[in-house]
């Protein structure tokens, strides 16, 4: 009976197992293993060892800018993003007065297209035009000109705004969790006389870690692939304010540097998995919060 | 059990592995034969029509189509080829907008699925070229006098290869860009005619400018394109810029006292001499600055004519302010150089004999000076007679005075002789020399840096 029952695991593993196989290892290795060539697409790959490799930390400081644009814009994520989608879970997981709505209009920008929201944010960030400054004019500064996606010293913000406040994802992973906790918990730790900020350092906190640590990952994966925000804003400019690693692999691309482009692929992927590393390190992911 | 465990998975493994590499195997085959069939399908329904003298349906790709300012001209011709060819050759046109070909025709050559006709950027034709996959043209060309007569010599040169094929079709005509202007915005600064030096051009700006008139429509987003062609306009006016854009080979340093004062110039105008906007401006806004009377000057080709009378785009009688010239110092911009149309290797016999009748179509007398009425430009040994000259628009025949008066140098943009990064680096780069976070040293430096990374 058992290994009857072990066949039927296997044989519903099978099709995942395909899937995976087809659609993530095998493009996967191909990226890992052309980054170690020379090719430009239409031609057969010839191996060159360490170049490409050599060519993205020696040639120029992109990757340097990329990594450092990444390491401010994981922050931002970490420290303001998924704090700022906790917060309304919190506020939600109380339902006050219109809770529905304003999960409601907080999913919104979640159904827009990235793309579309890019060129939205154009048009808001437009010195003539723009939503924005049309607004300071409006309030009294009428001189006032900045456009936001071309000037080097507002570039960066700029593109940190068109995701930053974006969190419903943070928002439902956080209130499923909220809406897990069992109830006795917290009465319980009301019978005990805790404060309202007790019980959400003591009991909420610990027990949505699992949440929070996934929300990061989400979080700070999405800045490493972060692209079409950039790319059809400020195509990584002016100069490199909003390089990333997305727009490197992307001019690796339009060069024809296709072993270039996938060896900037695996750094990605290997970003990833560091990020996934040290937060379920951080937050204890790999173990149970009722424990 | 642990043993069976591990067979079945090296077992799923080895299947969906083997059902992968039979898919790899029958995707290369199948789009190897594809093409393969497809061109043994095509050609032998080809020669099927041929024979049976049927028509022959020849369809590709182009991006003058929609509302591409070149489908004015273009899909009618079409129509008439098709029309005059009834029942032997059709062509069929399949709608593509003009930022997406260049990357559909390479992700076709990848698939090994190339349409009959492409058009073809200078770096996949290199790439094209060196692997033989560009039918060669010379044998069609040298047989077809109506061909062959019209075309420029520079253009032959350039499209033939080192084994002396034609691997695109060589141009019979040009179309020098200039720019145009605003005489109504001109006459309120007290200028009738723009200067043909650079040192008058500068002055005429700053009286535009004490007459609060924002000279420039320019602009640093997308290609930057206006900006790019003053830039061009002021580097071909130093003789060794010149012979840069006349050698046409890839540039990849420059870091040199001809660049630098290129781009210095540049930074004055993006600082002094126009609008708040250009900072990130695309082709659309700095178009409408001009349409709306907020700038004075644009540079530009000659196919935006047809936009001043659009009343989409500009108010009515616009067209009627709107004077063109060429840039000071004799520059017109613009070169017979360059790919064109290329026909893939493997294409059916049928279809290259169909289209080398649509190559001489379009080279004929009549078509040839329609399109130039059209769209601008002149043919050097094909001379446009009168009665096509009366047709031509106030505009485009102003900018052939003045290049027949004035052009002392006909010479490539920047962007045909340097790479792919750079042209996009320059775009990204402009705000920064805009808003002096960047010197031109630091901007030509990145040009460099840019251009050497990529390197072959």
């Amino acid at each position: 009976m058992y290994k009857y029952n072990k066949l039927w695991v296997y044989l519903f593993i099978v099709p995942t197992l395909i899937v995976f196989l087809t659609f993530y290892f095998v493009p996967i290795l191909t990226v890992f293993t052309t980054g170690f060539t020379e090719w430009n697409g239409f031609n057969a790959p010839k191996f060159v060892g360490f170049d490409n490799y050599k060519m993205i930390f020696t040639d120029d400081n992109s990757i340097t800018v990329s990594l450092m644009n990444l390491l401010k814009w994981s922050l931002i994520a970490t420290f303001i993003h998924v704090p700022f989608g906790a917060l309304v879970a919190f506020i939600i997981f109380k339902q006050p007065f219109g809770w529905r709505f304003v999960r409601g209009v907080f999913m919104i920008p979640n159904v827009i297209a990235v793309s579309a929201w890019a060129i939205i944010y154009r048009f808001i960030f437009n010195d003539q035009m723009g939503l924005l400054n049309n607004f300071i004019r409006k309030i009294g500064f009428s001189d006032f000109h900045t456009n936001w996606f071309f000037d080097s010293q507002y570039a960066f913000s700029a593109i940190s705004l068109t995701w930053v406040f974006y969190a419903v994802i943070v928002t439902l992973l956080v209130l499923s969790d909220l809406m897990a906790i069992p109830k006795e918990l917290h009465e319980a730790a009301k019978i005990d006389g805790a404060t309202e900020a007790q019980i959400h350092w003591r009991i909420n906190f610990p027990l949505i870690r699992g949440s929070l640590g996934t929300s990061v990952i989400l979080s700070v994966i999405a800045r490493i692939t972060m692209f079409e925000a950039i790319f059809l804003t400020t195509k990584g400019g002016p100069g490199n304010s909003t390089y990333n690693i997305s727009v490197m692999l992307y001019d690796g691309i339009i060069n024809y540097e296709f072993g270039y482009a996938n060896a900037v692929a695996t750094i990605m992927i290997i970003l990833g998995i560091g990020v996934l590393a040290i937060t379920t390190k951080v937050f204890k992911m790999n173990k149970s919060v009722y424990n | 059990m642990r043993k069976i465990s591990l067979l079945i998975i090296a077992l799923i493994l080895a299947v969906s592995l083997a059902a992968c590499g039979s898919n790899g195997n029958n995707g290369n085959s199948n789009s190897g034969t594809a093409t393969n069939d497809g061109s043994s399908e095509n050609s032998n329904s080809g020669s099927a029509n041929a024979d049976s003298g049927k028509e022959v349906v020849i369809k590709f790709p182009s991006y003058k189509t929609g509302n591409n300012v070149g489908a004015i001209f273009f899909l009618p011709q079409i129509e008439r080829f098709n029309t005059k060819y009834a029942g032997k050759y059709k062509i069929e046109i399949e709608e593509i907008v003009q930022d997406e070909y260049s990357k559909k025709i390479k992700l076709l050559y990848q698939q090994k699925k190339l349409p009959p006709l492409i058009e073809v950027d200078k770096e996949l034709a290199e790439i094209m070229i060196d692997n033989g996959d560009l039918l060669d043209l010379k044998p069609y060309i040298d047989k077809t006098p109506e061909i062959k007569n019209v075309l420029i010599d520079e253009s032959v040169t350039y499209n033939t290869d080192k084994n002396g094929k034609y691997v695109s079709l060589p141009l019979a005509f040009v179309r020098p860009i200039g720019m145009y202007y605003n005489k109504e915005l001109l006459q309120k600064a007290g200028i009738t005619e723009l200067s043909t030096t650079w040192d008058g051009f500068f002055s005429d700006l700053d009286k535009l400018k004490a007459a609060g008139v924002t000279p420039l429509s320019l602009m640093t987003g997308e290609n930057a394109w206006t900006t790019m062609l003053l830039a061009t306009a002021m580097l071909a006016s130093e003789q060794e810029g010149q012979d840069i854009l006349t050698k046409g080979d890839i540039v990849t340093n420059f870091d040199s006292p001809l660049w630098t004062n290129t781009f210095t110039k540049v930074q004055k105008l993006l600082q002094e001499y126009t609008t708040k906007s250009a900072l990130g401006a695309t082709y659309s806004i700095a178009a409408n600055e001009f349409f709306s009377e907020n700038t004075a000057i644009i540079a530009n080709g000659p196919w935006m004519v047809g936009d001043f009378s659009n009343p989409d785009k500009a108010g009515e009688g616009f067209a009627a302010k709107v004077g063109a010239t060429i840039y000071p110092g004799g520059v017109a911009l613009g070169s017979s150089d360059g790919y064109w149309y290329s026909i893939p290797k493997d294409t059916p016999q049928e279809q290259v004999d169909g289209l080398i009748e649509y190559f001489k179509f379009i080279y004929s007398p009549e078509e040839l000076n329609a399109f130039l009425v059209a769209e601008g430009g002149f043919a050097p040994k094909l001379p446009m007679p009168d009665a096509d000259k009366a047709k031509l628009d106030p505009i485009l025949r102003q900018l052939n005075d003045e290049v027949g008066a004035k052009m002392k140098t006909l010479n490539r943009a920047i962007y045909n002789v340097v790479p792919q990064s750079v042209s996009d680096l320059f775009a990204k780069n402009l705000p920064l020399l805009a808003t002096n976070d960047m010197t031109p040293e630091q901007f030509c430096k990145a040009m460099t840096e840019t251009a050497e990374k990529f390197k072959k």
